[in-house]
């Protein structure tokens, strides 16, 4: 676990100063942040990291942001934690799925303290909120474009862990794809890891070899991207625009953007306003309120404009602007059957598309079409 | 399909043998060091940053800055792979000290090793180096090959073939060499060495310099080679201590461990593929194949254990133990 020199500095500074003057720097407030992965990463971690800075940008001197970096999930993650708010940080984000029980356990001992945790479902104490992208709308784009520009039929999926964040993606792919190529299939390798270029590199091999010609990742390294371009196949872009990793495989780029989240959150938690508890969970899609309104925490970036023809590009772009203002779900109902073949709970009650809760929140199952087990 | 496997048992097969081959001349010597993870990251983090210094140099005239684009061509990650060796010799030198000079408990000294350059590299960092994007030259330039099995035959590197030739030229020093012949014998029994006028302890010292070299050259192999540069903090994940696996599995034999280290390589490259296979149980690709380089040594050792004489001709007499005089 590397610490940022900043954090070094200030713990060493509150230790020395913890006696005399607790809340020396009322008017600054203190923002840190564990990470999963390095901030190099060049995908989920960096743009996190990204975040953070604009935090920075944004109020200047009135914040103060420290970030723990390669923080393990589950346990472990209690100590990065109780680090930053014994260190008086006001606001913790922590940015990944695994740091939930962690962020719990640490929230109830610290009342004082805001917690953001990052695609979790957990808020247990009134100081606890989630929030998450729904990065789904970016996969049905994906599948789009790969069921019109595969020729081999075969699409190579790298996931990371069987949660419902990553089936999601799955199955929003999925769908699409079928709805423009009901001869596509999808063949899934499970990494159980969120960042391991050597593994994700191995099961892109594996995937091309028995004959994927396009990639899709939902792990964090571009590993699976130079892969892609030195073997001569297509590949989406993950977390970040990955197109400079792949000149010729890169198709498009799903980029998280957690930039206005974090900087509304800050505000929230300065000017007092900031809630926490059972109903604060923040769900943003490629706009902040799945209507057409401002940007929310999806981008799609760097659509290529040499591996994709004009009428799909266009069609793709559409289908961004459809899903956007929300006159496109990513998951209607028409034609939505699970694997097994039996209608979904909220299809089943005439409901014109999965609702957030639980449908999408829980997601255990795969759509009908995707021939494969969800491991345990 | 075929040629992806074997291509990628060879590639993961690579800093396995490098490393166990430098294990094995330390051990033969009668030092046990169980820093090879810590030695293999630190040399993972020097070569990175020597290939992103030789590479930013060498490359200014690629579009859109030097670390775009291009390659890392091959002089720059020969260098690399050297400067690492040397960076791991001298990282060596450390328990060398500790353990040569100053008759620390080898077990503790050489963990101590590896936490150490663990949490070394953690805290440097990549130094800013970005070698992320920039590939490693294959033997022949990719788009000459249409295949795209064969593309990958063509882009491994020359140390993947010489990591094949490293232990037969081990058992060859020592067997047939003088110089082969007095390191065991010091490995064996180092008092009896010591009578017999030999310099046991500069001996080692040699010994340990060039595992450390070794295995250096096999933790920059792994942040250069493996696939596309990259680095990450423990980013040798765990294969020091399988190349130390390895040497037990192998008995300190060279051509077993030069087995062994392939069969290794097997278990790592069937991960992913055991996955697409349909009906196969979860425990397979998630417990299994991932365990296997650790139950088997277990299993061997077990075997050879039931002998006291088994033991005897295989584990160096001298091992672990320090030496007084």
């Amino acid at each position: 676990m590397r610490l940022s020199s900043k954090f070094l500095a200030m713990t060493a500074g509150a230790s020395l100063f913890a006696l005399s003057a607790p809340s020396a720097q009322a008017d600054v407030t203190k923002v840190g942040f564990i990470y999963v992965g390095p901030v190099e990463d060049l995908g989920w971690t960096f743009r996190h990291d990204e975040g953070r800075k604009a935090i920075e940008a944004a109020y200047g001197d009135k914040v103060e942001t420290t970030f723990i970096e390669n923080v393990p999930e589950g346990p472990g993650a209690v100590d990065a934690l109780t680090d930053l708010a014994e260190t008086g940080h006001d606001l913790i984000f922590a940015t990944s799925f695994g740091f939930m029980d962690a962020v719990n356990q640490v929230a109830a001992q610290y009342p004082n303290v805001a917690f953001e945790h990052a695609t979790g479902f957990m808020r247990e104490s009134d100081n606890v909120a989630t929030y998450s992208a729904r990065f789904y709308e970016g996969r049905v784009i994906q599948g789009l474009l790969a069921a019109n520009l595969t020729e081999t039929n075969k699409i190579g999926y790298i996931a990371s862990f069987p949660i419902p964040e990553v089936i999601r993606g799955i199955n929003a792919f999925m769908l699409e794809a079928q709805k423009h190529n009901p001869d596509i299939e999808v063949e899934i390798i499970w990494n159980f890891s969120w960042f391991d270029p050597a593994k994700e590199a191995a099961a892109a091999n594996t995937l091309i070899d028995n004959g994927a010609d396009i990639i899709v990742q939902h792990t964090d390294s571009p590993a699976a991207m130079q892969i892609a371009e030195a073997r001569g196949v297509r590949a989406f872009g993950q977390a970040s625009d990955m197109s400079r990793f792949g000149p010729t495989a890169h198709l498009v780029s799903i980029i998280d953007d957690w930039d206005s989240y974090y900087v509304d959150t800050v505000g929230q938690v300065m000017d007092g306003t900031w809630q926490g508890g059972a109903e604060a969970d923040t769900w943003w899609g490629l706009t902040k309120d799945g209507m057409g309104g401002d940007v929310g925490m999806v981008v799609m970036g760097s659509y290529s404009e040499s591996a994709i023809p004009a009428d799909l590009l266009a069609k793709a772009k559409a289908l961004e602007t459809a899903l956007a203002n929300g006159d496109r779900h990513a998951f209607p109902c028409e034609g939505l059957f699970m694997a097994d073949g039996s209608v979904p709970e909220d299809c089943a009650n005439g409901k014109a598309h999965l609702l957030d809760f639980p449908a999408l929140v829980t997601m255990d199952w795969y759509v009908a079409g995707v021939d494969s087990e969800i491991p345990s | 399909m075929l040629i992806s496997i074997l291509v990628d048992l060879l590639n993961f097969a690579t800093p396995l043998l490098i490393a166990a081959t430098g294990i094995l001349i330390v051990e033969k010597s009668g030092v046990l060091n169980l820093g090879v993870e810590g030695l293999m990251i630190v040399g993972a983090l020097s070569g990175y940053m020597v290939a992103g210094q030789l590479h930013s140099c060498a490359a200014p005239s690629f579009a859109g800055g030097c670390l775009m684009g291009g390659i890392v061509p091959l002089w720059a990650y020969g260098t690399a792979l050297l400067a690492a060796g040397l960076v791991g010799a001298a990282f060596s030198c450390l328990f060398a000290l500790l353990v040569l000079i100053l008759r620390a408990n080898q077990i503790a000294t050489g963990l101590g090793l590896s936490i150490l350059g663990l949490s070394l590299t953690n805290a440097i960092g990549s130094g800013g180096y970005d070698l992320s994007g920039v590939p490693l030259a294959g033997l022949v330039p990719a788009e000459w090959i249409a295949a795209s099995d064969l593309r990958r035959l063509a882009a491994m590197n020359m140390l993947t073939f010489m990591s094949l030739a490293l232990l037969p030229l081990m058992l060859w020093f020592l067997s047939r060499t003088r110089a082969g012949l007095i390191l065991r014998a010091v490995g064996e029994n180092h008092g009896s060495a010591h009578t017999l006028g030999y310099p046991v302890r500069r001996l080692r010292f040699f010994a340990v310099l060039f595992g450390g070299f070794m295995c250096a050259v096999a933790g920059a192999y792994m942040a250069l080679a493996l696939n596309a540069p990259s680095w990450r903090e423990g980013i040798t994940n765990g294969f020091g201590w399988l190349a130390l696996a390895l040497i037990l599995f192998g008995t300190w034999r060279p051509l077993r461990v030069l087995l062994g280290g392939l069969l290794f390589g097997l278990t790592i490259s069937l991960g992913p593929r055991v996955q697409l296979i349909d009906g196969l149980p979860g425990w397979v690709d998630t417990l299994l194949l991932p365990g296997l380089p650790y139950i088997l040594p277990i299993i061997v050792l077990a075997l050879i254990s039931w002998d006291a004489n088994m033991i005897r001709r295989n584990q160096p007499g001298s091992l672990g133990q320090s030496f007084n005089t």
